[in-house]
């Protein structure tokens, strides 16, 4: 599905990865942690476009049609609409647009993208609605500005609703666990569970082993200070939970 | 022959009652003795003052008998017939969730030439002269102030609208005031109107006035060639707990030009919300007059605006805070591209009596390019020493955060620009609580924009 390469790269003169090699094939879960800092979230902005990395080395290619296409060339946009999706640590609040704009914006990109009929403005609703149902979100939360006075945990799962919605085919969680309470965190890795197919990969970023009992990884990665340090199975996550990172740095 | 001389004889012409022939008498001896609005003069430094005089300089020295008979409405007018055609041309106006009024070149136009206006047991409107014979108010209403443009609204006002929400009467519905003049490409038509809105002691309303300009009476309001001036002057009186929402819309087109007074004043635990909304290419120019009466009450004063080409949004904001344990949040947003303008100035005194008084004030400003201008001044004077006062004034760009979150989701950046532009204009009209007007001004946002914009 994706595989990057050597990846290089910094914001402003600060270099937050410095060589990050990953294989990511269709259907595989993988998890990252890694101390405050280490550049996960940097990985994952850089992976979805984010115009204040600079990329100084390295590349990532990713399957478009059996095709493996330079993912670093195309726009934020079109990495999207090829089913690249990020759920952000911190979700932005956006004051003034609503949250069914904002996902029916998207989706309408989407279909356009695929040569798919776009779908009416009521039938997106009732399909809005049930995908709200998944992560057990309150139907007014619909037309409200996007993430504006939601809580954290609120945010997180708008976060899985617009995943829910796009049904990407690569998706990195950054920290989507962080700020839920028991119960969401259920709800949400339910939710993401049941967005788990044989031909869609997830990138899970988290600091907690927990999450991991609900969203079985395949593999899973230490990342300090721009680089994987270490790869093993989940219970690599099980030994870190015990031991801190101080044995491997 | 001087202004005066010629009001008189407007007068006896038009065979106003004594009243009006006083009103315009003093006014017009106003006029003569103030000057013109100048560059030098604070609360006009960036306005483009010369536009005033121009070409309506001959019409202010000039006012033909032609124009008279359209205000004093000698040949009576088919109301049914101007009624019908209004309604069908401004049909994306009219929510059948409103009580909607049409005011056409200053006149109200009801079903038929109604003596008391539209009368319901829970408020009346009625044409301001009208009103003015009939007692229903006085000639305090009428308050000639030291403003040039203020004083030519009532040498010369043509007419208008009285609107009264009764003593504790809670409107249900809006009312929606479409606010309509013509102007043809060959005159340079100049309007002058009054509105007086008094909302009776516990009484609650939502009044909305549409201000535009067409072309004709059956063309929409959009691609208006020709140039006017609208010269005229809202005046609100909310009284003891009385609750108004009050929306104002206007679109100015270019080379169009709208010097608008509002003057409000508010009694005990009165509220007020209060939001204007402006779509300019012209000179807009909103003179916002706010004076407490009492104790207690409560405003939140709102503005957003979008201005391209040449337009300029022009704000002088006046709040007298008189009393105490008054509250007051502003927010001025103002989006713009091209080579427009916006002007604000925000005045605030605090005089002695206003102990315990809490107010803000916000200014923001998104440019679109970098010809786009904004000149900003917040004025504090504060002679209390128990109050809360802030304010603060930002000028930027779309945020680059926002922008990447959307595009991330698939969105373009063209698109993701426009939504955040839409969502920037917007954004206020949530805070209003009567659920079917934020509906309504975002669709009409929403038209203005896709049709002059994109
Ligand atoms: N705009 C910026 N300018 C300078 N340094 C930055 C900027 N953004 C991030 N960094 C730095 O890059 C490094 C990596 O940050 P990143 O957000 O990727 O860490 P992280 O692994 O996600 O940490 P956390 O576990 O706390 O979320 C940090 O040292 C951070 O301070
Ligand atoms: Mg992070």
């Amino acid at each position: 599905m994706i595989e990057i390469k050597n990846l290089h790269a910094k914001i402003g003169d600060k270099s937050v990865l410095k060589g990050i090699n990953l294989n990511i094939k269709a259907g595989e879960t993988h998890a990252i942690m890694g101390p405050n800092g280490s550049g996960k979230s940097s990985l994952s902005k850089v992976l979805a476009g984010h115009p204040s990395y600079e990329v100084t080395e390295g590349e990532v290619l990713y399957d478009i049609n059996f095709q493996k296409t330079d993912l670093l060339g195309l726009e934020p946009d079109v990495r999207a609409k090829e089913g690249v999706f990020l759920a952000y640590q911190y979700p932005i609040e956006v004051p003034g647009v609503s949250n069914f704009n904002f996902l029916y914006e998207a989706f309408k990109a989407l279909c356009l993208h695929h040569g798919a009929d776009q779908m009416k403005e009521t039938d997106f609703r009732t399909y809005a609605l049930e995908k709200m149902r998944l992560v057990d979100m309150k139907p007014e939360f619909l037309d409200r500005s996007v993430n504006v006075g939601f809580s954290g945990g609120e945010k997180k799962r708008n976060e899985i609703l617009q995943m829910a919605v796009l049904s990407p085919r690569f998706s990195i969680l950054d920290e989507t666990d962080s700020g839920l309470d028991i119960d969401a965190l259920r709800i949400v890795a339910d939710g993401v569970n049941k967005l788990r197919t044989p031909n869609n990969s997830i990138l899970l970023i988290t600091h907690y082993q927990r999450l991991l009992n609900y969203i079985q990884p395949d593999f899973v990665h230490v990342l300090a200070d721009g680089k994987i340090i270490e790869t093993g199975d989940k219970s690599l996550a099980l030994k870190l939970e015990e031991k801190g990172y101080d044995w491997l740095l | 022959m001087n202004l005066i001389k010629m009001s008189e004889q407007l007068n006896q012409r038009s065979g106003e009652p004594q009243t009006h022939a006083f009103i315009r008498k003093l006014a017009s001896k106003k006029f003569e003795e103030l000057n013109w609005p100048s560059k030098k003069m604070e609360l006009w430094r960036y306005s483009p003052t010369h536009k005033l005089q121009g070409d309506y300089l001959p019409q202010i020295n000039a006012i033909s008998e032609d124009k008279k008979d359209v205000t004093t409405n000698k040949n009576p007018l088919d109301f049914n017939a101007i009624q019908a055609t209004l309604r069908a041309s401004l049909k994306d106006f009219i929510d059948p969730r409103f009580e909607t009024i049409i005011i056409h070149q200053g006149q109200i136009i009801l079903s038929e030439d109604s003596k008391n206006g539209l009368i319901s047991p829970h408020f009346q409107i009625i044409s301001l002269k009208k009103a003015l014979e009939q007692g229903l108010i006085d000639s305090s209403s009428f308050k000639t102030e030291e403003n040039k443009l203020e004083a030519l609204n009532l040498s010369y006002f043509e007419d208008g609208y009285f609107l009264k929400i009764n003593e504790q009467a809670k409107l249900k519905k809006p009312l929606h005031l479409i606010y309509l003049h013509s102007s043809d490409s060959s005159s340079n038509p100049l309007f002058q109107t009054r509105f007086v809105v008094s909302c009776a002691k516990g009484s609650e309303a939502t009044l909305i006035e549409t201000h535009m300009v067409t072309s004709s009476l059956e063309s929409n309001a959009h691609g208006v060639s020709g140039s006017s001036w609208n010269n005229s002057t809202s005046l609100i009186q909310i009284e003891d707990e009385a609750h108004l929402n009050f929306i104002q819309w206007s679109e100015t087109p270019a080379s169009h030009q709208d010097t608008h007074r509002t003057h409000i004043t508010l009694q005990n635990k009165s509220k007020l919300h209060y939001l204007q909304g402006i779509f300019c290419e012209g000179w807009k120019r909103n003179e916002l007059n706010i004076r407490t009466e009492g104790s207690d009450a409560e405003m939140i004063i709102h503005s957003f605006g979008f201005s391209q080409k040449d337009g300029v949004i022009d704000q002088p904001s006046r709040i007298e805070f008189s009393n105490s344990a008054n509250q007051c949040q502003q927010i001025f947003k103002n989006l713009l591209t091209d080579q427009s303008r916006a002007i604000f100035n925000g005045f605030i005194k605090i005089h002695p009596a206003g102990q315990k008084t809490d107010c803000s004030q916000l200014h923001q400003s998104l440019l679109l390019s970098s010809t786009a201008e904004v000149d900003t001044k917040p004025e504090l004077e504060i002679y209390a020493d128990d109050v809360k006062a802030t304010h603060g004034a930002t000028v930027g760009s779309l945020n680059p955060d926002e922008l990447f979150y959307f595009q991330s989701r698939g969105i373009s950046e063209e698109k993701v620009r426009s939504m955040l532009c839409l969502g920037f204009l917007m954004e206020l009209c949530d805070e209003l609580t009567v659920k079917s007007v934020p509906n309504y001004l975002k669709s009409r946002i929403k038209e203005f924009w896709m049709k002059d914009f994109q």
